[in-house]
């Protein structure tokens, strides 16, 4: 009986969320509109077989992606249409998919059909590709916790060696296409528009974990992101800043988040942020010392890996190692083995000056780690040598995951006002009762005691609540 | 070596747990519940979340007589919610940051929680509009009972705002862009009103605006720019999430100026992603919108309006 209902209601959410549910809804309470749990899902098959593959697949992994963005344990590739012999009639457009970071190859499988089914019940009749890539390299890291990734850095520099793959992929595919991603699944995206020309009809951005500035370089810095131990010293001393100090034929003066992934060209984006995201929250200074501020004192006291995004670009340079959260080289971590004096920093008006010949050779912040062994890390070091610039161009994306700040706030959870065209907005609150269809019952009765759409809420939370993302995300996109 | 990492940063913040824990400071936050009169408001529903291990829980009770309700715990939360509700009364909610540092006057905060009194809800016009007008540099009207533009091809039959979009563009992105948005009637006209969205931001209470529109100062044009060249970004007084307004349209006077017929109306968000609420009882400023009763019809789901 119970999976009987679970099926019709199915149908029911599914097939007429847009044309019937919507006036339902006017009917219902104005934000308690509970008409299932978070919890709750569809085990449905749309009237097909079960035991057919429903989407077509692109596993990014291993050789394909090249050795260092690889991985293991995807499923294989589905992509001719043979392959997929139970895909619904299709338009002849593609709707390509992304996940974000965390997720591994068997988690991506999981995430794509749910993608799959509500872009369906949506109304989109374009052919599916999930796209699987290595952003889960460290997920299980710490013993006892499976399923938490403590390395964003990595699976970053990951991101950006995949686009290449997936520009080629965009180019071959025939018709239009519209491209869709989740927080770190955008930078792959954005990477495989910026530096590998791909020409996407519509992407849509949801939950961007990429800083604003690697899109527009004009957003100004947010004080927020700005590690409060660095704020009295003048920011031609900081990580970010260091790449002005090299003319534009020196590839270190590419050391920089701004403009990173600006090149978009003409292709039409939009971005589905989220005001009340967790991850991608700011996080008010001061910057919390991570020995002096237990960590569960930071975690377990907000919502599940609040700050993260925003901790992870602030702790950069200063963590015990690279494995967990950030890095311990670069980023805001002092210089104190040239600059302290008696084991001080450096005061900031004596800092401020030193002369840029001596930064452009020894930073004012420290580009090595402090460890000793094996997890001593020199390696860029070579940056200050007579083939700097040459380093700085093989290992550009690495350093800048590990060893520059980003200074402005992310995507997914601010607006990007440059997407936006005279009448014509490219930016939207998922926060917002224009995309959310009410909000499960439990969010309100604890915790924050609010709506918030947080980070994975476009997958976690039960399609009845998300369906007007899906659906606007088909409108524009013109897949249906 | 990975692994001895790992113990290494793990043993520190054990470590730093242990010797933060030797002090366990306790959070007590004290809520004053008043209406939009500042009288008490006895007996309402009151929620402090909070997280214990990432976990959401919440203490809840019921304001005193004085409209008091004080909740505390040893529990450490870097986050705070609080929800207050009673019928007849739109509900609040607000969230606080404890931060991760003790501070005794933070961690003791008295706030004041204002639950706007649900006076008379009525059915009204409420649709939400993404997008500008259909062409450029022309004025084009809109009708907020039809819900659509007043040109060729649309279905919108009076105008009652006027929205003229100015563009002076040379490439995708690089151009200067004016809206106006004025009305057709001499005494028809907006006014701002500057209140954080409650679905923006999860604070404040559910109905952003009063009960009732304004009498007067009404303004007869407002103008939003937009603007963008390359090395210069955006600079934009569109699209402000905190903006919000009050209008009157449809307004008529007597011989001597005085109004005698006007319909008032609402809008909540910024030109061009805003919803508009249209009273359409003559000379009724009331906009205390019911959302079970929206006499608008036929909408996308997109169009659709929740908020009171």
């Amino acid at each position: 009986m119970k999976t009987r209902t679970r099926f019709a209601l199915g149908i029911f959410f599914g097939a007429i969320c847009g044309a019937v549910l919507a006036a339902l809804v006017l009917k219902l309470p104005p934000v308690r509109q509970v008409v299932g749990d978070y919890a709750f899902d569809f085990e449905i098959a749309l009237g097909r077989s079960i035991g057919g593959h429903l989407f077509t697949v692109l596993t990014i992994l291993g050789a394909l992606a090249g050795a260092a963005a690889g991985g293991t344990g995807g499923a294989s590739d589905r992509l001719a249409d043979s392959d997929v012999p139970n895909e619904p009639q299709n338009n002849g457009e593609n709707l390509v998919f992304l996940h974000g970071y965390n997720v591994n190859p068997q988690q991506a499988r999981g995430v794509e059909s749910e993608m799959f089914k509500r872009f369906y019940w949506s109304g989109s009749m374009a052919k599916f590709y999930g796209v699987t890539w290595n952003g889960a390299v460290t997920q299980g890291y710490i013993p006892g916790i499976p399923n938490v990734t403590t390395d964003l850095q990595t699976n970053e520099v990951n991101a950006l060696l995949t686009a290449s793959s997936l520009a080629a992929f965009l180019g071959n595919l025939s018709g239009e296409t519209t491209v869709a991603a989740h927080s770190l699944g955008n930078m792959v995206v954005l990477s495989a528009i910026s530096d590998y020309g791909a020409t996407p009809s519509h992407y849509f951005m949801i939950d961007s974990a990429v800083a604003m500035e690697a899109i527009d370089g004009t957003v100004s810095p947010a004080a927020n992101m700005i590690n409060s131990q660095w704020t009295d010293y003048t920011n031609r001393l900081w990580a970010s800043e260091w790449h002005d100090l090299f003319p534009t034929n020196d590839a270190r003066s590419k050391l920089t988040w701004n403009n990173r992934l600006g090149n978009l060209a003409s292709v039409d984006i939009y971005n589905f942020y989220s005001s009340g995201e967790e991850v991608l929250r700011e996080q008010p200074n001061p910057t919390p010392s991570l020995i002096g501020v237990a960590w569960d004192d930071i975690f377990d006291g907000t919502p599940v890996a609040s700050y993260l995004w925003a901790l992870q670009e602030k702790e950069k340079g200063l963590m015990g190692g690279n494995e967990v959260l950030s890095s311990d080289h670069g980023g805001w971590k002092f210089n104190d083995q040239w600059y302290g004096i008696a084991g001080e920093h450096m005061a900031a008006g004596t800092a401020a000056l030193l002369p840029d010949s001596q930064l452009q050779t020894n930073a004012f912040f420290d580009v090595s780690s402090d460890f000793v062994g094996a997890e001593l890390f020199t390696a860029d070091t070579a940056l200050y040598g007579s083939d700097g610039s040459a380093y700085a161009a093989a290992n550009r994306d690495r350093i800048l995951s590990d060893a520059i700040p980003a200074l402005t706030l992310p995507a997914g959870a601010n607006v990007l006002t440059i997407l936006d065209q005279p009448n014509n907005p490219h930016n939207f609150d998922m926060t917002s009762s224009s995309l959310q269809n009410g909000w499960p019952e439990a969010r309100f009765t604890g915790g924050e005691h609010n709506n918030n759409w947080y980070h994975s809420d476009f997958d976690y939370v039960a399609y009845p609540f998300t369906c007007k993302l899906f659906e606007q995300i088909v409108t524009l996109g013109n897949l249906k | 070596m990975k692994n001895l990492i790992c113990l290494f940063f793990i043993s520190i913040t054990i470590a730093a747990r242990a010797q933060a824990s030797l002090i366990e400071h306790e959070w007590k936050v004290t809520l004053i519940v008043v209406d939009d009169t500042g009288q008490p408001v006895a007996s309402a529903k009151t929620g402090v979340g909070y997280y214990s291990k990432s976990q959401p829980a919440s203490i809840d009770g019921l304001t005193d007589t004085n409209g008091v309700f004080i909740a505390l715990h040893r529990a450490y939360s870097g986050i705070l919610g609080f929800a207050v509700e009673k019928a007849g009364y739109y509900t609040t909610r607000q969230g606080y940051d404890l931060g991760f540092v003790y501070d005794e006057a933070k961690w003791n905060p008295t706030q004041t929680i204002i639950l706007k009194r649900k006076i008379k809800p009525i059915p009204m016009y409420a649709k939400h509009i993404e997008g500008g007008p259909p062409a450029f540099d022309v004025p084009v009207g809109y009708d907020l009972v039809v819900g659509d533009w007043v040109a060729p091809n649309r279905k919108g039959l009076t105008t009652d705002i006027i929205f003229t979009g100015e563009l002076n563009q040379k490439a995708k992105n690089n151009f200067d862009y004016k809206l106006t948005v004025s009305f057709p009637k001499q005494d028809d006209g907006i006014q701002e009103f500057d209140v954080p969205s409650y679905y923006l931001h999860s604070h404040g209470s559910e109905l952003l605006s009063s009960q009732e529109a304004p009498t007067n100062n009404y303004q007869p044009q407002i103008i939003r720019t937009m603007s963008r060249h390359p090395g210069f970004g955006t600079k934009e007084d569109m699209n402000d999430p905190n903006h919000n307004y009050y209008f009157r349209v449809r307004t008529k006077v007597d011989d001597s100026g005085n109004i005698v017929a006007a319909h008032y109306g609402k809008i909540y968000g910024d030109f061009m992603q805003f919803s508009y609420y249209f009273n359409p009882t003559s000379n009724d400023r009331n906009v205390e919108f019911d959302p079970k009763q929206n006499l608008m019809t036929n909408m996308k789901p997109d169009e659709g309006v929740s908020a009171p």
